[in-house]
C-alpha cells in the first residue's frame, strides 16, 4: 500500500510539473509569436518543457502522451537548431498541441482513458509540416581542432534494452548534449542482430561520447536525467591530450595542456539514480555531485568548483529556483496555530494591568518581546501563502491571443507587476473575475483596427494588466485604450429597464456603476465572448466576497480602467474595536474614513425614516447598530454618541456607536463555518478573555441601508 | 533478376519499427537485391536507425545486395548524431 501511495505522490509531482511545463510552453510560444523576443532561449525553454513531459510520461507509462509529445519535440528541436523557421503555422500547431497534451495529462490524472483522436489528427499535421520543409543538413561539427587543449568528458552510454519503451531516444539525448558543447560519437553496433532475429523495440546499441569543453557534470547528468536506472552511464573527465586521441595533430599545445592539468586523468562520476530523480519529492542531484568531488583526488580548482552541490543547484533552470511546493492544508494549520498564539498573547497582555508592581516592568518587557516575536512569526508564516499574481496573469497572453484572432482585433498585452504577491486564496478566486474583465475589454472596449485608425489611434489596441501594492492592499488594474464606456447607451438601456427614472440626472461615475447591475448588457448581439450580461455583477460580488471592491474610470474615446482593490490576506484583519452597550464589534480599519462627534446641526432626517448626517457637505445615512442587532445602547441620541464614518464600494455611511476601543489585529473566524451566515456580519474574532466579538460587514451594511433614489425603482 | 524496391513512409520511429520490419523481411524474401527508398522519411529515431542496421546485417548474411536511395535530411541527421553515418554512406550502390 505504501508503495502505491508513494507512487501516487510521485505521479502528482509529475502532473504538477507537466502543468507548469505546459504553461511555460504556452507563454513561450506566445512570446515567440510577438516580434520582440530573444527566440533562442525561449525555444530552448519550450523544448525542455516538452522534453520533460515526454520523458516523464514515458517513465510513468502514459505512452499516448509521450508519443504525441514526441512529434512536438521533433519540430521544436528543428527550430532550436535553427533548421526551421519559427513560422506562424508552426506556432499555431504547437499551441494546439499544448492544449492536446494538457487534455491528455488531465485525463491521465483523472485516471480516465486518454483520448488520442485530436492528437492523432494533429500528429498528421506535424508529419506534413516536417516533411514539407525538409530541414537542411548541417555539417558535422569540426571543432576537434580547436578543443585539443581543452578538457572534456568521456561518456559511456550502454542503455538498457528497454530504453525505447520509456520513450528515450539517443538521437534526442545526444542532440541535447550538443547544446552543452561539441562532441564526437562512436557507436558500438556489434550487438545489433540481423533483421530476422531483431526485436526492433529493444535497444542493442551503445555509445562512447567525447564531449569537448569543461562542462559542469550536473548539466551532463541533466541530459541523461530521464534515462532509466538500468542503463549504464559512465562519466570520465579527460585531458586535452586524451581528447585529441591518436590522431594528435597539435602535439605541443596538447602537451602544454597536460602539464597545466596533470591530475584530472579520470574522475568517474557515479551515474545518478536516474529514475524520476526530477520527479521525486526531494531532488537528489546534490549527493552525486558531492560523491564525485570526493572521488576525484585532486582535480584542478576549476573542476572542483563545478562539482559542488551549489554549482549543481545553480545550473537548474531559472524557473524553479527559490520556490517551494507546500500543501495548502499544512500552511492553513500553521496559520491557525499562529492565530492561537496571537490570542494567547493578548490574553497575557491583560496581566499587565493587574499584577504586583515589582513584577510589572519585567512582565511588560517580556510581553513586548512576545508581541514582537508573534508579529514576526506571523509575517513569515503568512509569507508562505503569498504567491506572485503572475500565476493568475499567466493565462492571459493565450486568452488575448486567441480572442483577438477570433474578433479580428489587433491587441498588444502589457503586463506589469506580475511579481506582486498576494494570498493564495485571493489569488485563486480573482482568476475568474479577471477573465471576465479582460474578455469585456477585448470585446467591448478595444475597437477593430479600421475603427481605431479612423479615430486617429494606432491600429493595435493596448490592453494592460497592472498589479501593485498600495497601503496594505493589492491593486489590480485592467486598462485598455479602447472606446471607453458608452454612457449614452448605458443610460438609455438603464432607462429602458427601469433602473433609472426618465428625469434622473446621473453623474458619469454613477452611469459607469450601472454596468455592475445584474443582467445588464448593452451589447447588440450576444457573442460567445461576452454580452450575455452575466458578468459584471458577478465580478463585483466575487470581489466583494474577497473583501475588495471594483472601480471604473472611463473616458469616451480614450479607454477604460477597471481597478480592483483587494486585501492582501483573508486571515488577519487590522481592526478597530467599537462598543455599543455591552457588545463589542470589530470594523476593518481600512473601511473607516474618520470618527466624529456629531453636531446636532449636522443631523437631519428624510421621509422613510432615513436619518442623515452632513459629512463634509455630503449627506450620508446613519446606521443604528443597536436597532439592527436589537441591543441596549448607552444612548439613542445621535448627538451624544460617536459616528464612525465608513466607506465601501465608493459609498459612505455613519455607524452610531457608544465608544471607540483599541485598534488591533484580529484573527478572522468564519461565521459560516462555525454557525451560519448573518446579514451585516462578516465573521467573528476571539478576544484575549475568550469572549467573541462580531466583525461588521461594512459593504453589506451600506448596501442594506443605502437606498439611493435610483435604486428604489429596482423592484422589477 | 531485378532488385526489389521498398519505399519507406514519412515516419521511421519506434512505433513503426515492428510493421516496417515485417515489410522489409517480406521484401528480402527471394530477392537478389533490395533497394530501400528513404527519401520520404521525415522523422526518425534510434529505433528506426537500428532497424536499418539490422537490415544491413541481414542482407549481408543472406548475400543480398542492399542499396539505399533517396535522401532524407532527418535520417542523415539522426545517423550523424548517433555516429552511424556509415550505415547508408558505407553501402555500395548508394545513390545520391
Amino acid at each position: 500500500v505504501s508503495i502505491d501511495l508513494e507512487m501516487e505522490e510521485i505521479l502528482k509531482v509529475f502532473f504538477d510539473e507537466s502543468e507548469e511545463g505546459l504553461n511555460a510552453m504556452e507563454s513561450g510560444l506566445l512570446a515567440l509569436g510577438s516580434a520582440n523576443c530573444a527566440s533562442g532561449d525561449v525555444i530552448n525553454t519550450i523544448f525542455r518543457a516538452a522534453h520533460s513531459i515526454k520523458g516523464g510520461a514515458g517513465t510513468f507509462g502514459f505512452m499516448e502522451i509521450s508519443h504525441f509529445t514526441h512529434s512536438v519535440e521533433t519540430l521544436l528541436d528543428e527550430m532550436r537548431n535553427g533548421k526551421r523557421a519559427v513560422s506562424s503555422e508552426a506556432l499555431q500547431l504547437l499551441l494546439q498541441s499544448v492544449d492536446v497534451i494538457r487534455g491528455m495529462v488531465r485525463s491521465a490524472q483523472a485516471k480516465q482513458p486518454i483520448d488520442t483522436t485530436t492528437g492523432d489528427a494533429l500528429s498528421g499535421d506535424f508529419l506534413r509540416l516536417l516533411a514539407q520543409g525538409a530541414p537542411v543538413m548541417l555539417p558535422v561539427a569540426e571543432a576537434a581542432l580547436y578543443s585539443l587543449a581543452v578538457a572534456g568528458w568521456r561518456i559511456g552510454f550502454a542503455p538498457h534494452p528497454s530504453l525505447f519503451k520509456t520513450c528515450n531516444d539517443p538521437v534526442r539525448i545526444f542532440g541535447e548534449l550538443g547544446t552543452l558543447g561539441d562532441f564526437d560519437v562512436q557507436a558500438h553496433q556489434e550487438s545489433v542482430p540481423k533483421l530476422s532475429e531483431l526485436d526492433p523495440t529493444l535497444c542493442h546499441l551503445s555509445w562512447t561520447l567525447m564531449l569537448h569543453g569543461d562542462v559542469e557534470p550536473a548539466r551532463i547528468r541533466e541530459v541523461f536525467d530521464w534515462v532509466d536506472a538500468n542503463s549504464v552511464i559512465t562519466y570520465e573527465r579527460v585531458t586535452g591530450q586524451e581528447m585529441a586521441g591518436p590522431s594528435d595533430r597539435l602535439p605541443e599545445r596538447a602537451a602544454a595542456a597536460t602539464h597545466a592539468a596533470p591530475v584530472t586523468a579520470a574522475a568517474p562520476v557515479p551515474a545518478p539514480a536516474a529514475t524520476p530523480s526530477r520527479a521525486a519529492p526531494v531532488p537528489a542531484p546534490a549527493p552525486a555531485g558531492a560523491t564525485a568531488a570526493v572521488a576525484a583526488p585532486a582535480p584542478t580548482p576549476a573542476a572542483a568548483d563545478t562539482m559542488t552541490p551549489r554549482a549543481a543547484a545553480a545550473s537548474k533552470p531559472a524557473g524553479d529556483a527559490g520556490s517551494i511546493r507546500v500543501a495548502t492544508e499544512k500552511v492553513d494549520a500553521l496559520i491557525n496555530l499562529v492565530g492561537e498564539l496571537v490570542i494567547t498573547q493578548s490574553m497575557l497582555g491583560r496581566f499587565a494591568d493587574r499584577c504586583d508592581p515589582e513584577d510589572l516592568e519585567s512582565l511588560r518587557r517580556g510581553l513586548m518581546q512576545l508581541s514582537r516575536n508573534t508579529r514576526e512569526l506571523q509575517e513569515s508564516v503568512m509569507a508562505i501563502r503569498m504567491l506572485p499574481i503572475g500565476f493568475s496573469f499567466n493565462r492571459f497572453p493565450r486568452l488575448v491571443h486567441d480572442l483577438s484572432r477570433k474578433l479580428g482585433k489587433k491587441v498588444e498585452l502589457r503586463i506589469t507587476g506580475e511579481n506582486t504577491e498576494l494570498d493564495k486564496t485571493v489569488l485563486e478566486k480573482i482568476g475568474d473575475p479577471l477573465v471576465h474583465l479582460v474578455r469585456n475589454s477585448l470585446d467591448h472596449g478595444l475597437e477593430l483596427p479600421e475603427a481605431r485608425l479612423s479615430a486617429g489611434k494606432s491600429d493595435t489596441g493596448v490592453l494592460q494588466l497592472n498589479a501593485f501594492h498600495e497601503g496594505g492592499s493589492i491593486v489590480i488594474e485592467v486598462r485598455d485604450d479602447g472606446a471607453g464606456l458608452n454612457t449614452q447607451k448605458i443610460l438609455a438601456k438603464a432607462r429602458e429597464r427601469g433602473l433609472v427614472g426618465a428625469g434622473d440626472a446621473l453623474s458619469d461615475e454613477q452611469i459607469h456603476d450601472l454596468i455592475f447591475e445584474a443582467g445588464f448588457s448593452t451589447a447588440e448581439t450576444v457573442s460567445d465572448v461576452s454580452g450575455r450580461g452575466v458578468g459584471m455583477d458577478v465580478v463585483r460580488r466575487n470581489i466583494a466576497d474577497l473583501g475588495g471592491h471594483v472601480q471604473i474610470d472611463s473616458v469616451a474615446g480614450k479607454g477604460s480602467t477597471i481597478r480592483i482593490r483587494l486585501p492582501l490576506t483573508l486571515a488577519i484583519l487590522d481592526a478597530q474595536m467599537l462598543r455599543v452597550g455591552k457588545e463589542i464589534y470589530v470594523v476593518s480599519l481600512v473601511s473607516i474614513i474618520e470618527t466624529v462627534q456629531p453636531l446636532r446641526a449636522h443631523l437631519s432626517s428624510v421621509v422613510g425614516q432615513t436619518e442623515l448626517f452632513t459629512h463634509r457637505e455630503n449627506y450620508i445615512p446613519i446606521i443604528r447598530l443597536h436597532e439592527l442587532f436589537d441591543i441596549e445602547p448607552d444612548t439613542r441620541d445621535v448627538a451624544e454618541g460617536l459616528l464612525v464614518v465608513v466607506e465601501a464600494d465608493g459609498r459612505r455611511a455613519a455607524i452610531l456607536v457608544d465608544e471607540l476601543l483599541a485598534q488591533q489585529q484580529v484573527v478572522i473566524k468564519s461565521l459560516e463555518a462555525n454557525f451560519r451566515q448573518v446579514p451585516g456580519l462578516a465573521g467573528a474574532t476571539i478576544h484575549g478573555d475568550g469572549t467573541v466579538a462580531l466583525i461588521l460587514d461594512v459593504p453589506g451594511l451600506i448596501g442594506d441601508n443605502f437606498q439611493q433614489p435610483r435604486r428604489v425603482g429596482r423592484a422589477a | 533478376v531485378s532488385a526489389a524496391v521498398t519505399t519507406l513512409g514519412a515516419s521511421l520511429e519506434i512505433r513503426d519499427v515492428d510493421e516496417i520490419r515485417g515489410r522489409l523481411l517480406d521484401a528480402l524474401n527471394g530477392a537478389s537485391g533490395l533497394e530501400v527508398d528513404v527519401g520520404a522519411v521525415a522523422t526518425t529515431d534510434t529505433a528506426g536507425v537500428q532497424l536499418l542496421l539490422a537490415l544491413r546485417a541481414e542482407a549481408a548474411h543472406r548475400g543480398i545486395s542492399l542499396a539505399f536511395t533517396g535522401s532524407s535530411a532527418a535520417l542523415s541527421r539522426a545517423l550523424s548524431v548517433l555516429g552511424l553515418e556509415s550505415v547508408i554512406a558505407g553501402t555500395p550502390n548508394h545513390v545520391k
